[in-house]
């Protein structure tokens, strides 16, 4: 894929909202004005997208979380295909809490529910056993108790719980490592959350967003469908290169960690 | 745009990055000449500075110096929809999707399936919130079954699609729905069908014959007196031209004649489809083989019938008027009586037509000049009570 300014103008990238509708904080990458709309400076978004393929490829290396957001109906497929291509995640629809309120909102994708957490009514020196229930499973309150006290296997999970020692049963809920939206203007509240918990943001910004929210933003249209896939596919292929490097470093070092075993027992 | 760009080409320096490089071989990027003024970034010190750099750099923590570790203390998330909430919903809507777009299929509007007779029986989104684990809201769900059953119309084109839809199904249910059972001859040659009305219950066997019919052991002539009944009867088998065709043998108990006779048409009208299938459109259309279900309503306490009311309330206008007429009426008996010569004298307490009350009782005071008793009378509501006294 050849990022070039004619490339980018084909799927219609350059044109921005009307110009009352304008962001200020986008003047810089603003070119100038045209039949009443803004048009996005192109080579400030040539070198933004590099920056953000940079970003996602360093990520990916690292064996971050990549979670491309798309909430629009018509981005839905392309924001699931990116996510596909790149070995990363989706959303369609953002949940509100999915990185502040983790525990309770990914709870179906944990497969623990911290509200339904069994404690039982004895002491905590002698038993502070938790029993941490799935949702498949159906156990009463009283089952629970005794099933957790009498140390049995648990029916769900197939793990032997000990009825004595303390347990913190919650496991771990993922974050996201960077965030790729691409509709901006629809998710301002994923920006906040991704903000609250230090998490980078790639986003497309149009004239009438605001850039500053945003670690990288990329100045473009996010209306034009074929100008967002442009964006998802470049930044799904640096994600994929990121994870394919990591897989060979990892694979290489595996044999070279292989090797040192073997030279050690000779 | 593209003269700049030209001439940044034609002068293109170590430093300057050229546009139209592929992903691979990137320069670092020169942000101190490219990014916008407003923006800004850390430097971060090339490996050659030393350790004891001023507070004032900004060093990343060396934790994230071994790039291999694994920044997460649990593997990564398996499924793409991790970070949705609602990760089986998303995986099985990408399965259905998929299948859609392999056969191409139209999935915009119902007339797709509407022409398919049993569709099987969807999971309600309660079950499929218990059993697969979906977080589903209404609209969610009723484009879920549109799609099941868009898939479901096509399931001849993929075998793939019915293995896929199997986990869409209702527990307890299968996807092909066993066809209802259908009423067929028996080894004689007989259709047997049911049939009734109010409280008359019907059964008829009907058979390949000559055109008679018979209730209850009798001829039909026999059994009911009115033509209409007759006529009710014979009705289903003279629109299907088949009245010196077939035998009717039926069974009828309960209701009365004409109850009895709608009953055994509707028994007739269900018979004949057995035997000639292409009937079942025909009669439906002219209502002939549904059981007609009102029943006699009951009657409610307060009432002497099921919708009939006592008159103990009467119209408040018809009131009025009803009781103009009579008080006019009984003044004008006494102030003619008086006239005529006998002894009754019509004293009335105001006038022609007061001495009504807001109740809707008022007294005729009629006094004669011989007894000194006069009589009170109270007219109330729709009673009529006239004392005259007569010397």
């Amino acid at each position: 894929m050849t990022l070039t300014v004619s490339t980018l103008v084909a799927a219609n990238l350059h044109l921005g909202h009307a110009r009352q509708s304008w962001n200020q904080n986008m003047l810089p990458y603003i070119y100038g004005e045209r039949q009443g709309i803004h048009i996005i400076n192109l080579e400030h978004t040539i070198v933004m997208l590099r920056r953000a393929i940079n970003v996602t490829r360093e990520v990916a290396l690292r064996g971050g979380n990549i979670l491309f957001v798309g909430t629009r109906p018509a981005i839905h497929r392309v924001t699931v295909e990116a996510a596909r291509h790149a070995d990363a995640y989706f959303a369609t629809s953002w949940v509100g809490g999915t990185i502040t309120n983790k525990e309770r909102v990914l709870r179906r994708s944990v497969g623990y529910d911290p509200d339904k957490v069994m404690q039982t009514l004895m002491p905590p020196e002698e038993t502070a056993s938790e029993s941490g229930k799935s949702s498949s499973s159906r156990h009463g309150l009283k089952a629970q108790a005794s099933a957790a006290a009498s140390g049995e296997e648990d029916a769900a999970t197939g793990r032997r719980k000990e009825s004595r020692a303390p347990k913190n049963p919650q496991p771990y809920v993922h974050t996201p490592d960077l965030l790729i939206i691409l509709d901006y203007a629809n998710n301002a509240w994923a920006v906040r959350e991704a903000n609250q918990a230090n998490i980078p943001v790639i986003a497309i910004c149009d004239t009438d967003c605001n850039p500053r929210r945003v670690q990288y933003p990329i100045p473009a249209n996010d209306d034009s469908v074929t100008g967002v896939e442009l964006i998802a596919r470049a930044l799904s292929m640096a994600s994929r290169e990121g994870s394919m490097m990591r897989a060979e470093r990892l694979a290489e070092k595996a044999k070279e960690d292989a090797a040192a075993v073997a030279t050690h027992y000779e | 745009m593209q003269r700049a760009l030209a001439t940044a080409a034609a002068t293109a320096s170590a430093r300057r990055p050229c546009l139209h490089s592929s992903l691979l071989r990137l320069a670092p990027l020169p942000t101190a000449l490219l990014r916008p003024a407003h923006v800004r970034t850390y430097a971060f010190p090339s490996s050659s500075s030393s350790a004891s750099s001023s507070s004032s750099t900004f060093r990343p923590n060396p934790a994230y110096d071994d790039i291999l570790a694994n920044p997460h203390p649990a593997p990564r998330p398996d499924s793409l929809a991790y970070f949705t909430g609602n990760p089986r919903y998303f995986a099985a809507v990408a399965s259905l999707n998929a299948l859609i777009r392999k056969h191409r299929l139209n999935f915009r509007d119902t007339e797709q399936y509407a022409h398919v007779q049993h569709k099987p029986k969807w999971m309600t989104m309660d079950e499929m919130a218990e059993y697969l684990e979906f977080r589903l809201v209404k609209g969610t769900y009723e484009e879920l079954v549109h799609k099941l059953n868009v898939l479901f119309a096509a399931q001849a084109m993929d075998g793939a699609i019915a293995t896929t839809l199997q986990t869409f199904v209702k527990p307890g249910a299968t996807l092909v729905t066993p066809s209802r059972p259908t009423a067929s001859l028996d080894e004689f040659g007989r259709s047997y069908s049911y049939g009734s009305r109010k409280t008359a219950k019907a059964q008829a066997w009907i058979i390949a014959g000559t055109g008679q019919v018979y209730v209850n052991g009798v001829h039909m002539s026999e059994h009911f007196a009115q033509a209409e009944d007759l006529e009710a009867i014979l009705r289903p088998l003279v629109l299907a031209g088949g009245v010196a065709k077939y035998n009717v043998w039926a069974l009828v108990r309960g209701g009365g004649q004409s109850g009895q006779a709608a009953a055994v048409a509707v028994a007739v009208a269900r018979g004949l489809c057995v035997h000639e299938p292409p009937l079942a459109p025909i009669f439906k259309d002219e209502g002939l083989v549904v059981i007609d279900t009102r029943q006699v309503e009951r009657k409610k306490t307060g009432q002497p019938g099921a919708r009939k009311k006592n008159t103990w309330y009467v119209d408040d206008a018809a009131d009025v008027k009803n009781k103009h007429y009579l008080l006019a009426a009984l003044c004008s008996y006494a102030i003619a009586s008086y006239l005529s010569g006998s002894s009754v004298k019509l004293l009335t307490r105001d006038g022609f037509a007061t001495g009504r009350t807001s109740h809707h009782t008022f007294y005729i005071i009629i006094a004669t000049t011989h007894s000194a008793q006069t009589e009170f009378r109270p007219v109330c509501k729709a009673q009529a009570f006239l004392s005259l006294q007569f010397d």
